[in-house]
């Protein structure tokens, strides 16, 4: 009996040579791997999962109906890449997050990024998705419990894909613990953590969750093909992977000024948030939204000296204050 | 949702056979790079397809290729499917994951190009500005380093150290870019210079990096260059400072205190030991407390606590005016 794997390419190949819609008895009598002797309800079931695994690999099929018979033919437009030009650094970047993720424990997508890649590489030439050659970049992209974070990254995101509900506990920063019912809309990795936004069901509103603090994760199983929600058309993840100062829900504009080495390191400091405008002397002015006054002093004490809160009053405050107690409790 | 073993492996030979496209002999090697694999499972992936076609299983319909001498050679025309398959969501979603890792940020511009081949009709245009613009410069610099190891091409730096004003300047060879707590390093061998008489094995921050230029230089890497990933020194060989923590500090955890223990008082503050490799980082950690946390020991390091908030005092007077 020929293997599974092997009627599937069969299957694929015999359809994708088609020039006339192939039908159900087409498949049995020529696609080799089909049971012989199996009976006619067996064979469909077979067949019907076979046809799911090929869409899940990316083909796509056109159904011709002629009365009660359906015949399927390659739906090349929809099946087959577009080409694709990349740039020498856009080549160099895929290889190298590639070759990163690839070897990164954490990383809760590697099956599919292999395959990606070698569409990539195949859609535009060799040089652009070889990941493999030098282990030049390495990664543990999550490393708070890479392998459960990426057990969790996967169930999330096949949930998200299905707008299927989750239900875990949560321990939060502050140490308080519950159940939560969540529609997760997005997720993003930022700092070596994952984050899983949604909206938490009990609390009506949208929560951002640290996924390594995700414990007994669960995805709805009930009804799999039936979705649980939709996400707000606005939704973009971006506007949720927000900088430590960032997160509450009133939000004040404020004023930073980078200068000497910090200017140099604005644009990897600012995170794409808010607006950088170069100065004559070389400084860098940096416009942000923030929600917590005493986190952005927190934050250019930590990521200084370069780095000068110009604005709001609280903000300038709660540093001068702040840094007046650092001195006067490590006074010798 | 993943798929059986069977459909994900039919995955991985479908994707495969545009690379089998165009009759000629190709190296296993090559091949397995190009399909992210090992050359042994490229290998039997190949014996497998051989054994595949397009209808009967006449051996003028199967996939033409066979294995010999560390190659595969491809003897005639695929039956099928010899273009490149689109992305499917799960293979996009992957994909830009693993940009965003390097820096770039969502709904990028590359990664709408990338998700265009996905036949999703959101982009119609999968051409590459001839430059790669659309890279911010952080990007940029991770290319370049990226592209300075790969070729051992030796490279000129600025580099901001931690806790200092000003960039310094050093030719470095770099050997591995890695990415190790949400931060992308490099690993570097900084080459003496008039400034640094003495060369040495360094780990770069990424983003103190200002600048990177290639030099006609190259070099040779270590071929013992060791494959753990991890930025911070060993705590087991560092001394500890002892901190005290106010009772409603909130990161007091391995991953922002690396290697550190933390004991909770009855009084709801914690004291941690925390391990430092030299007083820059922790000095500078704990003065970001404003206030929330005290070194109690030893005193350098309290001296140098103090010293960083009375500098960054100063400078917020000044700008006070």
């Amino acid at each position: 009996m020929t293997d599974p794997v092997e009627r599937l390419v069969n299957l694929a190949m015999f359809v994708a040579a088609a020039r006339t819609p192939v039908t159900s008895a087409h498949v049995r009598a020529r696609v080799v791997g089909y049971p012989a002797g199996q009976d006619e309800a067996a064979f469909l079931r077979m067949f019907e999962r076979d046809k799911e695994d090929l869409l899940e690999a990316g083909l796509a099929f056109r159904v011709e109906r002629t009365g009660d018979t359906e015949g399927y033919l390659l739906d090349s437009a929809a099946t087959f890449a577009r080409d694709l030009t990349l740039s020498p650094e856009e080549a160099m970047l895929l290889r190298s997050a590639g070759s990163a993720m690839l070897g990164d424990p954490s990383f809760p997508f590697a099956a599919d990024l292999r395959i990606a890649l070698t569409k990539v590489a195949a859609a535009c030439g060799p040089r652009a998705a070889s990941a493999n050659a030098e282990s030049t970049v390495v990664a543990l992209s999550a490393d708070e419990d890479p392998a459960g974070q990426a057990s969790a990254v996967a169930v999330l995101a096949d949930a998200q894909a299905a707008r299927k509900r989750v239900r875990f506990d949560y321990t939060t920063a502050a140490r308080a613990s519950r159940r939560r019912d969540v529609e997760p809309y997005g997720l993003y990795l930022q700092g070596g953590r994952w984050y899983l936004v949604g909206r938490d069901v009990a609390a009506e509103g949208m929560r951002v969750f640290a996924v390594a603090r995700v414990r007994d994760l669960a995805a709805n199983t009930t009804r799999p093909k039936t979705p649980d929600f939709d996400a707000p058309s606005d939704f973009h993840v971006r506007d949720w992977m927000l900088l430590p100062f960032q997160y509450g829900d009133e939000r004040v504009g404020a004023l930073v000024r980078f200068h000497g080495g910090a200017a140099a390191r604005a644009d990897a400091l600012a995170r794409e948030r808010g607006v950088l405008t170069n100065e004559a002397d070389g400084a860098v002015l940096w416009s942000v939204p923030i929600a917590d006054a005493t986190g952005l002093a927190a934050w250019t004490v930590e990521n200084g000296p370069g780095i000068d809160v110009l604005d709001p009053p609280e903000a300038r405050a709660a540093l001068v204050d702040g840094l007046a107690k650092v001195v006067s409790d490590h006074a010798r | 949702m993943p798929g059986s073993p069977s459909a994900e492996r039919a995955r991985r030979l479908l994707a495969l056979l545009p690379h089998l496209s165009r009759p000629g002999r190709r190296s296993l090697r090559d091949l397995a790079a190009l399909s992210n694999t090992d050359e042994a499972t490229l290998a039997a992936d190949l014996t497998a397809l051989s054994l595949c076609g397009a209808g009967d299983p006449d051996p003028e319909d199967l996939v033409a290729v066979y294995v010999e001498d560390g190659s595969a050679v491809v003897f005639g025309e695929l039956p099928a499917l010899g273009r490149p398959v689109r992305l499917t969501p799960a293979e996009s979603r992957a994909l830009s994951t693993a940009l965003e890792a390097c820096g770039l940020p969502p709904g990028s511009e590359l990664a709408r190009r990338l998700a265009g081949i996905a036949g999703d009709g959101e982009t119609e245009a999968a051409s590459a500005p001839a430059d790669g613009a659309g890279l911010s410069d952080s990007v940029r610099m991770h290319v370049l380093l990226a592209a300075c190891a790969s070729a051992h091409r030796a490279a000129l730096v600025t580099y901001t150290r931690l806790g200092t004003a000003t960039a310094e300047e050093r030719t470095v060879h770099p050997w591995r870019l890695f990415f190790s707590r949400g931060t992308w390093y490099l690993r570097a061998w900084a080459v003496a210079d008039e400034e640094h008489p003495i060369g040495g094995e360094r780990t770069l921050r990424l983003d103190r990096i200002g600048s990177v230029t290639p030099t006609s230089g190259t070099f040779e890497p270590p071929v013992d260059l060791p494959d753990e990933i991890d930025a911070a020194p060993d705590p087991d060989v560092l001394p500890r400072a002892e901190i005290v923590f106010s009772r409603d500090t909130l990161d007091l955890d391995e991953r922002s205190w690396p290697g550190s223990t933390f004991v909770r008082s009855e009084d709801g503050t914690v004291v941690a030991h925390v391990p430092y490799a030299g007083t820059r980082w922790i000095a500078r950690k704990v003065a970001a407390k404003l206030g929330s946390a005290v070194v109690t020991a030893p005193a350098d390091v309290r001296e140098a606590v103090r010293s960083v908030a009375a500098d960054e005092s100063a400078r917020a007077a000044a700008v006070d005016g």
